[in-house]
């Protein structure tokens, strides 16, 4: 076990702080900044609703940046490093593949969490600079957002061990995004397109059920809702299945 | 398995699958060969492009799997990790995360070998004063130019203190202060009891420091000389590779 998961946390705290220290890194957190205090002007127009305004513009936000961080660092995380040949002087070491691999993708998730939780700072000091502190479902809905970020990046890392590019690897991930979030409608009319049981909506099967993880939509209505736990288990099961098959790749690929 | 040898190659070949439309293309890069590497020896590795350097280079280091034959490192296998925790590896025209300092690039290799912060510190001190970055520790490494990034490429592939040390074009780019630079390294490594293995397109300069030197055409060894050939032979080891090669 020693010898799976060392390796694997030096790769993942050293992935991470280039991820930090990386100026697109940098990027969207000043963009974030923007965008979430020119939210204010949302808030403003809402009137009588202006919480409500805050939280769900801010919330979609920070997923959105957090999305777009995640799907460009997921996509170039080992390409980056084929292409640099840095990749070289990690496997002439002895650092299995598997270990590389969580390594770079606990980096990924890491730095999601950072600028998740960054964003979030900055937010928060809206809300409260209006008189809205944000509360126990406000971080819930965020930790949600999170898992959602985890499976999308363990899902591009997987396309970007087969695709010809990183850019390639990106605009899947963001159709998986889209796809993801009419995951029901898409297996149903797939269903009903094709047939039950057919191929077609087996593959519609296979793209994850975001609408699972949309706790922040349910913010609005105050104590309906509780955090849904099964949603742990099934991004759990998403990772899971995502590095079993990118490692199945990688270890396949000769560099 | 020849106890004296670090490496063994045994009927090795190497085939490439070029991916085309429809089906992929073959290229054999390296064909049946088979020679050894003897302890504490520095052996060169001389032929044209795509004569196969690279790729026997990287079947040593483990970042490549034999089609045929077989490869032993040290006397194992090379992707088993004790070999690769013996063996240090500069790729040609090695690349480092341009926002780190050198000692931060180092010690994070260091820990990829398997050294812990207490052995990696010492280890890293040591080996940027034996390569000469020491007087450039507080510089980052996007300052750098190309001869201190290939000194700090030869740093990475020692600072664990490796039995085998495999070198890809070492003196590629390098001024002519570099390159002497870079071969008293290289010289050094062999006192120590080191065996080092290293490619050049760079005739002189096997010639200066090479103990015995493979030639290499088309992904076969076409021939073998030990340094006391072309020392005392005319026209030197360029003669010998133009009659190995033509």
């Amino acid at each position: 076990m020693k010898a799976f998961f060392s390796p694997a946390l030096r790769v993942a705290s050293h992935s991470l702080r280039l991820h930090l220290r990386d100026r697109f890194f940098g990027l969207f957190l000043l963009f974030s900044l923007l965008l979430i205090y020119s939210s204010l002007l949302v808030g403003v127009m809402a009137v009588y609703q202006e919480r409500r305004a805050l939280v769900d513009f801010g919330l979609a936000l920070m997923e959105l940046m957090g999305l777009a961080f995640c799907v460009y660092a997921s996509a170039t995380a080992v390409s980056s490093e084929v292409e640099t040949k840095t990749i070289y002087l990690v496997f002439s070491r002895p650092v299995p593949r598997h270990s590389y691999l969580l390594g770079k993708m606990l980096a990924v998730f890491g730095a999601a969490a950072v600028l998740l939780a960054a964003t979030a700072l900055m937010h928060s000091s809206l809300l409260l600079l209006r008189g809205h502190a944000p509360d126990g479902p406000y971080f819930a809905a965020l930790a949600y957002s999170w898992l959602k970020l985890t499976i999308i990046s363990s899902l591009v890392f997987t396309v970007s061990m087969f695709s010809t590019s990183s850019l390639s690897s990106m605009v899947i991930g963001f159709i998986l995004w889209m796809l993801g979030h009419f995951a029901p409608e898409t297996v149903l009319m797939a269903a009903q397109a094709a047939g039950e049981g057919s191929l077609l909506e087996l593959l519609a099967r296979l793209i994850p059920n975001f609408q699972l993880f949309n706790f922040k939509d349910a913010l609005d209505v105050r104590g309906a809702a509780a955090p849904p736990l099964a949603a742990l288990p099934y991004a759990a099961a998403w990772w899971t299945g995502s590095y079993g098959f990118a490692w199945a790749l990688l270890r396949r690929k000769e560099f | 398995m020849n106890r004296a040898a670090a490496v063994e190659f045994e009927r090795t070949g190497k085939t490439y699958y070029l991916p085309r439309l429809g089906r992929s293309q073959p290229l054999e890069a390296v064909k049946d060969v088979s020679f050894g590497i003897r302890r504490g020896e520095i052996l060169g590795l001389l032929g044209l492009n795509g004569a196969g350097k690279t790729t026997l280079m990287k079947l040593m280091a483990g970042l490549l799997s034999p089609t045929s034959g077989s490869v032993r490192v040290l006397g194992s296998d090379p992707r088993d990790p004790e070999s690769r925790r013996r063996t240090g590896f500069l790729p040609e025209l090695p690349y480092f995360y341009p926002r780190y300092r050198p000692a931060e690039a180092l010690a994070y290799y260091a820990s990829l070998s398997g050294m812990d912060r207490a052995a990696a510190a010492p280890a890293v001190s040591s080996v940027m004063e034996k390569v000469g970055l020491a007087p450039h520790a507080a510089k980052r490494i996007s300052e750098f130019s190309k001869g201190m990034m290939q000194r700090l490429g030869l740093a990475q592939a020692l600072v664990h203190g490796p039995d085998l040390v495999i070198l890809d074009e070492p003196a590629s780019g390098l001024d002519p202060i570099a390159i002497h630079d870079m071969r008293v390294l290289i010289t050094g490594l062999r006192e120590e009891g080191r065996t080092v293995v290293l490619s050049s397109h760079s005739i002189s300069e096997l010639e200066k420091v090479a103990d015995r030197v493979i030639m290499l055409s088309r992904g076969s060894v076409v021939s073998c000389v030990e340094s006391g050939a072309w020392r005392g032979t005319e026209g030197g080891l360029e003669k010998l590779f133009m009659e190995a090669v033509r």
